[in-house]
């Protein structure tokens, strides 16, 4: 008796792997499912990495555009299971390979929704992403990808302090903070340097740009002294991407207005001759 | 293949100098009183030379802004010839060099005379941009508004580095 309730139950297993071979990803599912509370099959990587392997091919076959695939996390979580019974199995390098794939298609939906409107899913399948990819690969250096995803993301908050100024602080808080993770890993990353630069010299222009002109003279002076600490905040950022690339137009003029907005004219002059200079080879390249 | 991020962040272009100006500006004009004879009609200044930057703020002020329900005007002039008689007459630095005939065609008038160039307040101005810790500070040189019958309230003295 016990024999022929263990072999039905073995039976599971079996048929919905057949079932996942023909594609009848519902009946592997059912089946695949139903072993859940079955001691027989709990503890082992087999089932765990079948399940997986089910709710992939679900996955692929009816939510690859779901950026939140309910299916796509059950697959990982059976395939971190499987990993986790056995590290060196006979499931364990496939499993590793399917939570590879699924990692890129999580980190392919990071990329997707990484706009304004859908930023915060994109946080979630970055952060979704890296966990996978430790599971399979714990040695996996994110130094790349994550200065990639945090100069985007800052991208993304400085669009929103255009559309909803009123959290504007908080935006800002949340870029300079991202734009010095980028640093602390690369301290000669241009972007980084360049973008934190610009975000202290366009505070301090916003600054002015929201003055009244009927401000009075103490206030005015007050408000001098806001805008000069935020363009001298921004001037080390601005010259150290000048020193990466003295030839980077954007740099050039960045560091003419802070100079400018500064009052240093012979400093802001010298980056416009630069600019010009530049402009200058640039048109004699194309026009020879 | 993996998808790319795209990161990118613009500067603005923004003349904040000429902005702060502005404010200056209207403060002046708010504590410095004219002879009656200039309390009617519009407030008009006039821009000595070509400087866009302060043109387009001043024009943006006039259109929100009065001095005791007079309005102003801003005008760009071309010479010191054409001068006339206006509450003021602002000369950039890059016009700076024709100050001296500026002041002849302004002799016996009441035009409050701004220049923004290091020395210009013992040279004629009444008031002198200058920059100090990367500020903009105004020199005020009160015998040159004095000769011109234009009186000036302490809060403008008070925050002023005063020129002899």
């Amino acid at each position: 008796m016990i024999l022929a309730i263990s072999t039905q139950a073995q039976n599971k297993l079996t048929n919905a792997v057949r079932f996942l071979k023909e594609g009848e990803l519902d009946k592997a599912k059912e089946l695949i499912d139903s072993t859940n509370d079955d001691s027989l099959f709990t503890d082992k990587a087999s089932t765990y990495y079948y399940k997986g392997y089910v709710y992939k091919e679900l996955f692929k076959e009816r939510e690859a555009e779901n950026v939140q695939s309910p299916y796509r996390v059950v697959a990982v979580e059976s395939f971190k299971t499987s990993l986790e019974l056995e590290p060196d199995g006979t499931y364990s390098e496939s499993s590793r390979m399917n939570l590879k794939y699924l990692a890129e298609t999580v980190y392919n939906h990071a990329a997707a929704t990484l706009n304004p409107e859908h930023y915060k899913k994109a946080i979630t399948n970055y952060n979704f992403y890296k966990e996978i990819t430790s599971t399979a690969y714990p040695n996996t250096n994110f130094q790349e990808k994550d200065i990639q995803f945090n100069l985007a993301l800052a991208t993304i908050y400085n669009n929103l302090v255009q559309a909803d100024s009123v959290n504007a602080e908080e935006y800002y808080t949340k870029i300079i903070s991202l734009y010095n993770e980028v640093l602390a890993i690369d301290s000669n990353n241009i972007s980084a340097n360049y973008n934190m630069g610009i975000l202290f010299y366009n505070q301090g222009v916003d600054i002015v740009n929201a003055m009244d002109y009927g401000l009075d003279l103490e206030q005015l002076n007050e408000l001098q002294d806001r805008i000069v600490v935020l363009f001298k905040k921004s001037l080390p950022f601005m010259l150290k991407a000048y020193e990466l690339n003295p030839q980077r137009r954007e740099t050039l003029t960045g560091l003419q207005g802070i100079y400018f907005s500064l009052n240093e004219l012979d400093k802001s002059e010298r980056y416009k001759n630069e600019l010009d200079q530049l402009d200058q080879e640039q048109s004699g390249t194309e026009g020879g | 293949m993996l998808t790319a991020f795209h990161p990118g962040v613009s500067s603005q272009k923004f003349d904040t100098n000429a902005k702060i100006k502005a404010v200056f500006i209207y403060n002046f004009m708010k504590y410095i009183e004219w002879p009656k004879e200039y309390n009617s009609g519009e407030i008009t200044i006039n821009i000595l030379g070509d400087n866009q930057a302060i043109y387009d703020e001043l024009t943006k002020m006039s259109r929100v802004k009065k001095i005791s329900n007079q309005s102003f005007s801003v005008y760009k002039i071309d010479s010191p010839g054409n001068v006339g008689n206006p509450h003021i007459l602002y000369i950039p630095e890059d016009s700076t060099d024709q100050l001296s005939q500026a002041l002849e065609n302004l002799d016996g008038k009441s035009t409050l005379i701004i220049t923004e160039a290091p020395g210009l307040a013992r040279k004629g101005a009444a008031i002198n941009f200058i920059v100090q810790g990367n500020r903009q500070k105004y020199e005020l040189n009160k015998s040159n508004l004095e000769s011109r019958d234009l009186k000036v309230a302490s809060v403008l003295e008070q925050l002023a580095v005063l020129v002899n």
